[in-house]
């Protein structure tokens, strides 16, 4: 019982899920580089036919989804700002603002994959296959969050959350800024380079 | 692991978030330079904007270093494996 009560004093219950997201996005690193590892080979592989679709991609309308995504992870830490400040109110409208820019980005990237198949880019293609897995997995990643997200919202909705217990939206912030750092890295990957 | 001593004011925040728009300008410019240009540019600008997320908005800098622990094994088991597989795969 003793040494129960030390380990408890040691590391506080409200830190564990903090925690636990992180060992999380720790093997999500991994996750995400195992498939960055499949694009690098495919890239080398296929240097002609990423060239080749370089042309099709619309610049100007990723780099205003990776602006929609990146105001988003801003919105998040002003929201978790607003809570640590005791401001409900001002929580829940940034957490409305964070849905619907994660909203757009979906939105935004449904409209360019579609535009691609137009074009007649298929997954079975040399650029195709990791673009739409990476992409896709990506974008799966935002579906979660915005679900996420919506438990968040429903929490703070019920004054769940207060200037001394907002960890909810501490966790959930953490997964939204890792999930804008990968785009980041595929948004310079697939588009720009 | 308790809650992190310093928290970052909002004009800071408002500052990174700043810096992130200005560098994603910064990298849709470079991408139409010539690839032997674009590429090293375009990783430190990556590179940054990946660290200014990670560091300020993910307040790695100023938390427990046993969350930036977790987060480099991760690291550390991959880009050796990413650095292998790009130096050994030829150009097609």
């Amino acid at each position: 019982m003793a040494e129960l009560q030390a380990a408890t004093a040691f590391v506080p219950q409200r830190e564990n899920a903090k925690l636990a997201v992180w060992a999380f996005l720790g093997g999500e690193v991994v996750f995400f580089g195992a498939l960055i590892l499949t694009l690098i080979v495919f890239r080398a592989r296929e240097a002609a036919a990423f060239a080749e679709v370089r042309t099709l991609l619309s610049i100007p309308l990723v780099g205003l989804n990776t602006f929609i995504l990146i105001l988003s992870s801003y919105l998040v830490v002003r929201a978790l700002g607003a809570i640590r400040a005791g401001r409900q109110r001002s929580l829940l409208w940034h957490l409305a603002g964070i849905f619907v820019l994660g909203a757009l980005f979906l939105g935004g990237q449904a409209l360019e994959w579609s535009t691609l198949f137009a074009e007649g880019l298929s997954v079975r293609s040399a650029f195709g296959t990791p673009f739409f897995a990476i992409t896709g997995l990506h974008g799966t990643h935002v579906l979660v969050g915005l679900m996420w997200l919506v438990y968040v919202i429903v929490l703070a909705l019920r004054g769940r959350y207060s200037s001394a217990s907002h960890q909810g939206v501490e966790t959930f912030g953490l997964y939204w800024h890792f999930v804008d750092v990968v785009w980041i890295v595929l948004f310079t990957l697939f588009y720009l380079i | 692991m308790n809650e992190p001593k310093i928290h970052p004011a909002a004009p800071q925040y408002a500052w990174v978030f700043a810096a992130l728009v200005a560098l994603t300008g910064l990298e849709v410019g470079a991408s139409y330079l010539a690839p032997q240009v674009r590429l090293p540019l375009l990783l430190i600008f990556a590179g940054a904007k990946a660290l200014l997320v990670v560091l300020y908005f993910m307040h790695l800098r100023f938390d427990s270093r046993i969350y930036a622990g977790l987060l480099l094994i991760g690291l550390l088991l991959v880009s050796p494996l990413i650095l292998i597989v790009a130096l050994i795969t030829p150009a097609g």
